[in-house]
């Protein structure tokens, strides 16, 4: 069943001075559907989403982003010291002029989302670290976007805490529908949430692989921890080669 | 023993001050100084309390004075920080001439604030705002523009508009720094209105410490001169501590943070 692309990425290319950090990459995420950008570090994967999201501008090519306003959550929480979490996640919506208590109430459903209602009051600086990815989260979530852009948001956290925000971001997505982008340099992580993985070359970054996931036939016959497995194995290995090439190509120049 | 430790804590400055008074003293009865250049601690005390209501009416006018310029200094100094940081340019051919409110001695515009706004109060606070705006504007400037860039950068994805953002992130994230420029300013703003009151103050009913002290001297009753230098210390030791209990309650909820 084709399904019309929310989001359709034309041969971008982005030159920062006289490094290219994206070359030619071209991809389309359907309505509803979860694509991870899986690539070595330092590649240029935050570069295209980014660009994805408006916060910077190709030199070439085009994106086409039909969703509205996306959303993004960031490598950092990026919440306000001085606000609590409610007030942090309310302001999205307040900055749109959005009254304080309408923008509560929702802040309210989202943070319920992520299951930190019991910690709405708080300052970011007494909630752990997952708690604060949770509540960048439900930020991302409290205008309810179609677009839903992640840039490695369990980088920064514990590999317990990261598997259980993984399988909550799941969940979440299952039930919310929205169009995601994730970047990540986690295989098994790209694996377990997205539908199709791309697998990017170290920079400049361009798509070496692109393998669709257990989730991506939608079928539960298919979806078996054997085909996971399988999943993580070939994306590995495609990145793995993407690496090994690359530092091939750098020994011969 | 924690408790003793406590107290003496508690009692060193006291103890530093009782000292003082043992040493004023001292010198005077050991080299027999006359009243009229160092009155004793006693006749001291005594002229407050055959007078104590021409002080008490002083303070609270000089207080006022200092309270309201300072104020003046502390909304205004904000605000035009604020519409520096807006924009670069203007920042850049403004800021000097803020630097002139810091370079010029008061004494010397004194005499034109009297000419503009006349003898008394108006005058007296003047020269307390212009002695105090400056470390407010510098202070507000610096903490404007240390606003955290991925915050900034979460604000434009948020199209936030520049007076938003002030509002919403540089003006909070500037918190500490506009803390501690106020600080600075209280301490000034009394300075500010004991010499803006040398210059500009009236006496009578309603004279404040500043004429006090005049009145004090040209009288020769320097244990009345005594009595309002006191004072004016206490003055600016109260305007600076409200600063500082107000402070510390503004910024309990960033010095967690």
């Amino acid at each position: 069943m084709p399904t019309r692309p929310v989001i359709a990425v034309h041969e971008i290319t982005r030159r920062f001075r006289d490094t290219l950090a994206v070359d030619r990459v071209s991809f389309e995420v359907p309505v509803g559907g979860c694509v991870a950008l899986v690539g070595p570090s330092g590649c240029g994967k935050t570069t295209l989403l980014r660009m994805i999201g408006g916060l910077d501008v190709p030199d070439a090519g085009s994106i086409v982003q039909i969703g509205g306003e996306a959303a993004f959550v960031f490598q950092e929480p990026r919440l306000l010291p001085w606000l609590s979490l409610l007030d942090n996640v309310a302001l999205p919506l307040r900055l749109r002029g959005v009254p304080r208590g309408v923008a509560r109430d929702l802040a309210m459903e989202s943070i319920a989302l992520v299951k930190l209602s019991d910690a709405v009051h708080r300052p970011p600086s007494q909630l752990s670290g997952g708690m604060r990815m949770r509540a960048s989260l439900a930020r991302a979530l409290v205008a309810s976007p179609r677009v839903l852009l992640l840039d490695e948001p369990m980088s920064g956290l514990d590999e317990v805490t990261r598997h259980e925000l993984d399988e909550e971001l799941r969940a979440l997505w299952e039930r919310l529908r929205c169009t995601i982008v994730l970047v990540t340099h986690s295989v098994p992580e790209a694996a377990y949430l997205a539908e199709e993985i791309l697998v990017l070359s170290p920079r400049p970054a361009r798509i070496v692989a692109r393998i669709p996931t257990p989730i991506g036939h939608r079928s539960a016959s298919t979806w078996t921890s054997a085909s996971l497995n399988e999943t993580v194995r070939c994306a590995s290995e495609a990145l793995l080669t993407a690496v090994a090439m690359d530092a091939q190509q750098r020994h011969l120049a | 023993m924690p408790w003793l430790l406590r107290w003496f804590n508690a009692l060193a400055p006291l103890a530093a001050i009782a000292v003082v008074i043992v040493l004023w003293w001292g010198c005077k009865a050991l080299f027999g100084i006359e009243s009229f250049i160092l009155p004793s601690p006693l006749e001291v005390v005594h002229a407050f309390a055959e007078d104590p209501r021409t002080f008490l009416i002083g303070s609270m006018e000089s207080a006022s004075a200092a309270a309201i310029g300072f104020s003046i200094a502390a909304v205004l100094g904000v605000l035009l920080a604020s519409a520096l940081s807006l924009s670069t340019r203007v920042e850049r051919s403004v800021y000097p001439l803020t630097l002139f409110f810091q370079m010029v001695p008061l004494i010397a515009i004194a005499p034109l604030l009297v000419v503009w706004l006349g003898y008394g109060k108006p005058t007296i606070i003047a020269s307390a705002a212009i002695v105090s705006i400056f470390p407010v504007i510098a202070n507000t400037l610096q903490g404007l523009r240390s606003a955290n860039p991925h915050l900034i950068e979460l604000f434009q994805l948020l199209r936030a508009s520049k007076l938003t953002t002030w509002w919403r992130l540089a003006l909070p994230s500037a918190v500490p720094n506009i803390v501690t420029g106020l600080r600075i300013s209280a301490g000034l703003a009394s300075i500010g209105t004991i010499a803006g009151e040398f210059i500009a103050g009236v006496g009578g009913e309603r004279a404040p410490l500043g004429v006090l002290v005049m009145t004090g001297l040209r009288s020769f009753r320097t244990d009345r001169v005594f009595v309002a230098v006191l004072l004016a210390a206490l003055v600016g030791f109260v305007v600076f501590g409200c600063v500082g209990v107000l402070s510390r309650l503004l910024l309990r909820r960033w010095l967690v943070s």
